[in-house]
């Protein structure tokens, strides 16, 4: 009897122990990212802006990355335009479906899912890189030769996906709506010229201007987390795979929890 | 003589794992001295606290006379600008070629220097460590002993006065360990530079060296010349230099 008290306070004394090793470990995280979130801005507005790199990033990641974030938002547009009419159906609404459209991915879906794109394109591809830079010496070496590697490998890039998200996601909007026009029209007689007209009339600035201003702390967040997580690199070219699984990780987790905060937060203007 | 370069009482650790409990070591102007220790003994982190890459936990690195654990970034920049650094693995950027690897300090120190400048300084350079032709290729694209001759060339672009060789004939073959040894020697005997080689290849430490410091057991176990190493008593010497403890 004794011996199996025993043995579930052990058991519960583990699972505290366990829970305590994730909490620290995530505030250790937080911290890192902060401190380099830090670092960033001071090294924005005192080192001089290192123009070259920025725009070499902001071919990666702006246009590089337009055709995947442009064919999952025309996807998107179109699947969303088959479900809702299926739905609306039910109720005899489906001539309405362009206005659900609009502000479902306006609001929502192509900010979200634009950033959830960049984080596993544009995100692995930092932490990847800067992971190699960093186990190989190569950050070492920047620093060596009198250089900052702020400067020099974080603020391009972060710069770059702060502001490429929002661009992206600009296009992808109007890229999803086409894509929901072409479903709309073919499956329910709509005219394209209603549904546009509908669009028009829902989606408010509010709604478009929301979504776009979410996009900018989802881009900082992608950029930030990952060149943090390929800073922190260590162990080889496994490290390098292991840190690049968790930049994605923790970039969507990010934009999932910031994306609830953020709305709420929208809605009081 | 007043040491160039002086580590002092300087302790140092990796969450639990201490590196070094008190380590001092003078370094003097013109010299090459190499510190030679088994893996893991801490031997390049002693390049890395020099130019302030890592912090140790307490003590003082002079250089020049100056704490550089107590300068300003500026002041650093110019104790780096002093200094070259040959990587263990050369370090190469891999998204430059040959000529922008070589050409990166210059820019980053120079910003003052015509291209026409630096591209003269770079091939000069590439002339030193017998390479004159790779300028337009990628480091994928060269051998190991490539690598590190690039990155020497790198390491002495902007003529420092200062060299740091990290593991410089590692995972190289006789020839290239000859080659780079032969570059380390040269390059002190045209340039009179300040060099410290980091290495655990006793032949190559007996080549190029002026003097020899023994890291072990978290701490300078001696420092001499050849002739006083070779020479030592000291059991630990002894056994390192035969082999028989190091890896």
């Amino acid at each position: 009897m004794a011996e199996s008290a025993s043995m579930r306070v052990t058991g519960l004394g583990q699972v505290f122990a366990k829970a305590g090793g994730g909490f620290l470990y995530l505030m250790d995280y937080l911290g890192g990212v902060a401190k380099l979130a830090a670092v960033f801005f001071k090294t924005l507005v005192r080192k001089s802006f290192p123009l070259g790199e920025t725009v070499k990033q902001f071919e990666e990641v702006g246009i590089k990355s337009a055709s995947l974030t442009n064919l999952i938002a025309l996807f998107t547009g179109l699947v969303l335009a088959v479900q809702f009419i299926v739905g609306l159906k039910r109720f005899g609404l489906q001539l309405y479906t362009g206005q659900i459209i609009g502000i479902a991915i306006t609001r929502e879906l192509g900010p979200v899912l634009t950033s959830l794109m960049i984080a596993a394109r544009v995100g692995a591809g930092i932490t990847a890189e800067l992971g190699s830079m960093k186990v190989t010496e190569q950050v070492s070496a920047v620093e060596a030769m009198g250089a900052n590697p702020i400067q020099k490998l974080v603020v391009p890039r972060v710069v770059a996906t702060t502001l490429c998200a929002p661009i992206l996601t600009v296009v992808a909007d109007f890229i999803g709506i086409i894509g929901g026009m072409i479903i709309t029209t073919a499956d329910t007689g709509v005219g394209a010229r209603y549904y546009l007209n509908q669009i028009t009339t829902t989606v408010q600035m509010i709604d478009f201007g929301s979504g776009i201003a979410k996009t900018f702390f989802f881009g900082f967040f992608i950029g930030i987390i990952a060149c943090y997580q390929g800073l922190v690199t260590t162990g080889g070219t496994e490290g390098v795979g292991r840190s690049t699984t968790l930049s994605v990780v923790y970039s969507s987790i990010c934009i999932f929890i910031s994306d609830f905060f953020l709305t709420k937060l929208f809605l009081l203007f | 003589m007043d040491a160039f370069i002086r580590f002092q009482h300087i302790k140092k650790s990796f969450d639990e794992k201490v590196i070094y409990t008190d380590l001092n070591l003078d370094i003097f102007k013109g010299e090459t001295i190499t510190i030679i220790g088994g893996s893991g003994t801490g031997k390049s982190v002693m390049l890395k606290l020099l130019l302030v890459l890592l912090r140790p936990d307490s003590g003082e690195i002079f250089f020049d006379g100056e704490d550089v654990l107590k300068i300003d970034e500026d002041q650093l920049i110019g104790v780096r600008k002093r200094v070259g650094m040959l990587f263990q693995g050369g370090a190469l950027f891999d998204s430059m070629t040959v000529f922008d690897n070589v050409a990166y300090p210059l820019y980053e120190h120079f910003k003052d220097y015509s291209e026409e400048k630096i591209a003269k300084i770079v091939h000069e350079k590439l002339e030193v460590i017998g390479l004159p032709d790779t300028a337009d290729m990628m480091p994928s694209d060269l051998s190991g002993g490539m690598k590190k001759r690039v990155a020497l060339a790198r390491a002495i672009a902007t003529d420092p006065e200062v060299i740091l060789y990290d593991e410089p004939t590692t995972g190289l073959d006789p020839t290239n360990t000859n080659r780079i040894n032969d570059l380390i020697l040269d390059l002190q005997k045209r340039f009179k530079v300040t060099s410290i080689v980091v290495t655990h290849d006793m032949a190559s430490a007996f080549k190029v060296s002026d003097r020899l410091a023994l890291l072990y057991d978290k701490k300078i176990e001696l420092v001499g010349t050849k002739a006083e190493v070779e020479r030592s008593t000291n059991e630990v010497v002894r056994k390192f230099i035969s082999g028989q403890i190091g890896e």
